[in-house]
């Protein structure tokens, strides 16, 4: 027998020690059995097929820890300006309510606060769909979460009700080796409307881990857009998991934004289980030097009748990484699919790569699926038409890239976001 | 029910034509697989030392190999011991002309419809014969040979021609490759090996015959196609195998290399026994096929027409290495009642300029899954590599699955890959459009198979597109008209 210990148990042993005593019965126990899982389970390597291009040796390296911040940080440049919205701001995953708007809105109509605070106020309406979705038993990130998230976002809309502005949550990391795992429910109720922002942006860390879950659950005609935005900084790693559950008649809608980070890997799993509902899944990579993005989408139709549209493209730079897997499953009763996947890539450079692998699995025979990939560079002769207008060629391509991901930042309907991340990208290219 | 659910029925009913026992003596190894096992095999077939020190190496692989399970397909574990792996019908004689073939051999060739008589005289395609383990008869070599083309067995090769087969054996698919392919690489019997000398045309469709026929014999066929500079050569294989109820292990190995100019084509009809509509018996195929474009201006061609087995795991690929090479890889491939197929392809992107085409169509009726993998991997110095793949899934009844797995992997800025996939059904508005024109639902669905498969069998060799298309029906009468 072997005293040695393990890789894995040297990455966990900084995340003992927390205490969430003051937490209800049942949602400690929810802690316990993730620790178990934990316990049990891997952390995946490249011979895991959902993992194959994206290695987490250098991640579980290094050593992460759940840290408060130190400072009195100045956030107001992590803000979007000119954006009329709810704000919810965490600081390494621990609630800063200096800066947030709590509420709980008078009439009725919403409730919006921490997790934590939810799982006091709350407590007997959300075990009904806390952890449902993105179970702890599925992958050792999730695991991790369950077992150790600080805090996170709880937003219910009530039924027939539509939240009159934009709910934003800003997660920020400041510190050393910053360990920050969010944990988000959001429900939407019965025929209710809401959009969130979701952005991630880095103060001023070194080596920092976001290992975020959030979990939808939309109602029978309920509607959710969700906008996420990931810009943190150079020496971050950040694992994402967004799993959404859908009623009957109901929309979900996200779009995806990695803009920076050092690894990002976005898992994103939505479940139609109501005839009639609509998914739409938009992403849009930028990736420069050193970054690796991953993005893995997993759409299941499980009921008749329902639509899922799905676009992911990526620019990719210098020695950038991009990888897409998409996978849809049409379960045996969801006939009359239809079921859309397209994912774009345009490599600029021969250290570049790109990866991609889209996947139907079909059970069902009345269905309208198809997916479709593409790989390649700019069109030389496109650049060549605008030079011979008179175009610089540096503005050429400029408008060449900015023509490619119009397509998907189109998605975005609230102009403000659609601006800010608009800059972004022009921050990144120039 | 609808009238057009009744023909899926009817068909999906059809019973195996083909399924026959012969009775011919057999020369017999005994069950189960050991190093005096592979002796046997290696004496039987009086190899030389270092092909019997080859195919130890491959066992002593194979043994640390876990069994695969990445493909989407289900099937009870294998028994390894419980297989013959030589068995060769009982030598009598050297034998002149047909004639003096087994009657009984013939008679099954007959039922199959293609007698080999027939064949030599009308179509003028020299038919490699491999019945079991052992090649029974080959025609036409001597006119081949007069071309300095070498078409024979994989034991006569090893016999006579032990220098190529020591140069190229192994050096496509390396017995390191996977589990199947050092399994056959341990324990392989016979196969084919052909060999076109430079600037030579192969003046006739080659091919060979397979028929699983011993039971519980695993058939472990070797097939080796080298094309020397500017050769041409066009290879055909097809199956069949007789009805019974324990399921038979199929794992054989395709290697081809074409060096500069050269070009190969390799048509398969599948039709092996595929179980009966419960799901019992039939073939698994599990089939290693690749093949390297090594020089410049090299092509290579895959077209399979894949209706049989209970289980399908084949990938035929092509390593483009040469400058300008082109891989093609046109599929149909029919599951029905039970069958799975896992089955796609891979294209390796190495040379410049270097260009590739996937057509894969997949039919799945009854409760069987037909699934498309395949990868497309660019590699950092494939300048100016092109790859167009196209993979449509058409399902028949509401129990079947279709599925799509295909892996893109670029590593170069100025290589193009397109892949688009669809899924559906045959559309209520066309068999609608075509009754309305007084043609039968039957007849209608017919119809519009044909027409989805019409881009693979077009790449068919004429002799072999009369075949397939009559294989599709009777499966498909299964599934189809």
């Amino acid at each position: 027998m072997s005293f040695k210990v393990s890789e894995k148990e040297r990455f966990l042993i900084n995340f003992e020690g927390q205490d969430f005593s003051k937490e209800g019965k049942n949602f400690i126990k929810v802690r316990e059995l993730a620790l178990e899982h934990l316990k049990e389970v891997e952390f995946p390597t490249t011979k895991d097929e959902l993992w194959k291009y994206t290695s987490l040796t250098a991640l579980l390296k290094e050593g992460f820890k759940p840290q408060t911040s130190i400072n009195n940080p100045h956030i107001d440049a992590h803000k979007i300006k000119g954006l009329d919205a709810y704000q919810m701001v965490f600081i390494n995953g621990f609630f800063a309510p200096l800066f947030s708007d709590i509420q709980e809105d008078e009439l009725g109509d919403f409730f919006l606060m921490n997790i934590n605070q939810a799982k006091v106020k709350r407590g007997q309406f959300m075990e009904q769909y806390f952890g449902v979705l993105a179970k702890a038993k599925f992958s050792a990130f999730n695991a991790l979460n369950a077992a150790y998230s600080q805090d996170g976002v709880y937003l219910h809309v009530q039924p027939g009700k539509k939240l009159d502005k934009p709910v934003h949550f800003l997660f920020l990391n400041e510190g050393t080796n910053v360990a920050s795992q969010p944990r988000n429910l959001i429900v939407i109720g019965k025929n209710a409307q809401a959009e969130i922002l979701i952005s991630y942006d880095t103060i001023d860390a070194q080596n920092a881990l976001t290992n975020v879950i959030s979990e939808y659950v939309v109602l029978e005609g309920g509607q959710l857009t969700v906008n996420k935005l990931q810009c943190e900084n150079d020496s971050t790693y950040h694992v994402s998991t967004d799993s959404a559950y859908q009623h009957k008649n109901s929309v979900f809608h996200i779009n995806t934004f990695p803009l920076s980070g050092k690894m990002i890997r976005n898992n994103v799993h939505v479940q139609l289980d109501g005839p009639g509902a609509e998914a739409k899944l938009f992403g849009l990579n930028y990736i420069n030097a050193n970054e690796h993005f991953d993005n893995h989408t997993f759409i299941e139709h499980m009921k008749p009748n329902c639509l899922s549209t799905e676009l992911y493209k990526s620019v990719v730079n210098d020695n950038g990484v991009s990888v897409f897997n998409g996978k849809v499953k049409v379960h045996q009763d969801a006939q009359k699919t239809l079921a859309y996947q397209s994912n774009a890539n345009i490599i600029t450079t021969d250290d570049a790569k790109a990866y991609s692998k889209p996947e139907l699995e079909i059970y069902a025979d009345d269905v309208k699926c198809s997916h479709g990939s593409t790989t390649g560079q700019f069109d030389e002769e496109a650049v060549f038409y605008l030079r011979a207008r008179g175009i610089k060629e540096s503005t050429a391509r400029k408008m060449l890239l900015n023509a490619f991901a119009a397509e998907v930042l189109d998605k975005v309907e609230n102009g403000v976001v659609r601006e800010f991340i608009e800059k972004k990208i022009e921050r990144k290219l120039f | 029910m609808s009238k057009s659910e009744d023909t899926i029925k009817d068909a999906t009913s059809g019973d195996y034509k083909y399924g026959f026992v012969t009775d011919v003596q057999s020369d017999k190894a005994p069950l189960g697989l050991n190093e005096d096992i592979i002796r046997l095999i290696s004496s039987k077939k009086n190899e030389p030392e270092w092909l019997l020190e080859w195919r130890l190496k491959a066992f002593a692989i194979w043994k640390a190999m876990p069994e695969p399970a990445w493909a989407h397909i289900h099937y009870p574990e294998i028994n390894f011991q419980d297989i013959c792996y030589y068995s060769a019908p009982k030598p009598k004689k050297v034998l002149n002309s047909l004639d003096e073939v087994d009657p009984e051999i013939l008679k099954t060739f007959n039922k199959l419809g293609i007698p080999l008589e027939e064949q030599k005289m009308l179509s003028g395609v020299a038919v490699d014969v491999v019945m079991d383990s052992v090649s029974v008869k080959t025609t036409y070599k001597e006119k081949l040979m007069e071309l300095g083309i070498i078409f024979g067995s994989f034991s006569d090769a090893v016999q006579n021609h032990p220098e190529l087969i020591k140069k190229y054996l192994g050096s496509v698919v390396p017995m390191t490759d996977n589990y199947y392919a050092a399994l056959n690489s341990a324990v392989f019997t016979d196969g084919s090996f052909c060999y076109i000398p430079k600037g030579v045309r192969c003046p006739m469709e080659l091919s060979t015959y397979f028929r699983i026929n011993e039971a519980n014999t695993g058939q472990f066929e070797r097939t080796l196609i080298v094309a020397e500079d500017s050769a041409y050569v066009s290879y055909l294989e097809g199956c069949t195998a007789p009805q019974r109820d324990e399921n038979q292990l199929h794992a054989a190995v395709v290697e081809l290399v074409a060096l500069d100019n050269a070009q190969i084509k390799y048509s398969t009809v599948q039709n092996w026994y595929p179980g009966d509509s419960k799901g019992r018996g039939g073939i698994y195929n599990f089939v290693t096929k690749r093949g390297i474009c090594a020089g410049v201006n090299s092509k290579i061609s895959w077209t399979q027409v894949e209706t049989g087995s209970a289980i399908t795991w084949k990938y035929p690929s092509c390593i483009l290495k040469g400058d300008n090479s082109v891989g093609e890889f046109y599929s149909v491939a029919v599951t029905n009642n039970f069958q799975q197929a896992d089955t796609g392809t891979k294209m390796i992107h190495i040379g410049k300029n270097t260009k590739s085409t996937i057509i894969s169509k997949g039919i799945s009726a009854g409760k069987s899954n037909n699934s498309y993998r395949g990868l497309v991997k660019i590699n950092k110095g494939a300048e100016n590599a092109r790859n167009f793949s196209q993979c449509d899934s058409l399902l028949l009844g509401d129990k079947c699955g279709a599925h799509t797995f295909p892996y893109i992997e670029c590593n170069n800025k100025s290589a193009k890959v397109e892949h688009e996939a669809t899924t559906s059904k045959i559309g209520e508005d066309q068999l609608f459009y075509c009754n309305q024109r007084g043609i039968r639902t039957e007849k209608a669905i017919s119809l519009i198979v044909n027409g989805f498969c019409k881009n693979v069998m077009d790449n068919l060799p004429m002799e072999f597109a009369v075949e397939a298309k009559k294989l599709l029906e009777i499966s498909l009468e299964g599934s189809v008209g």
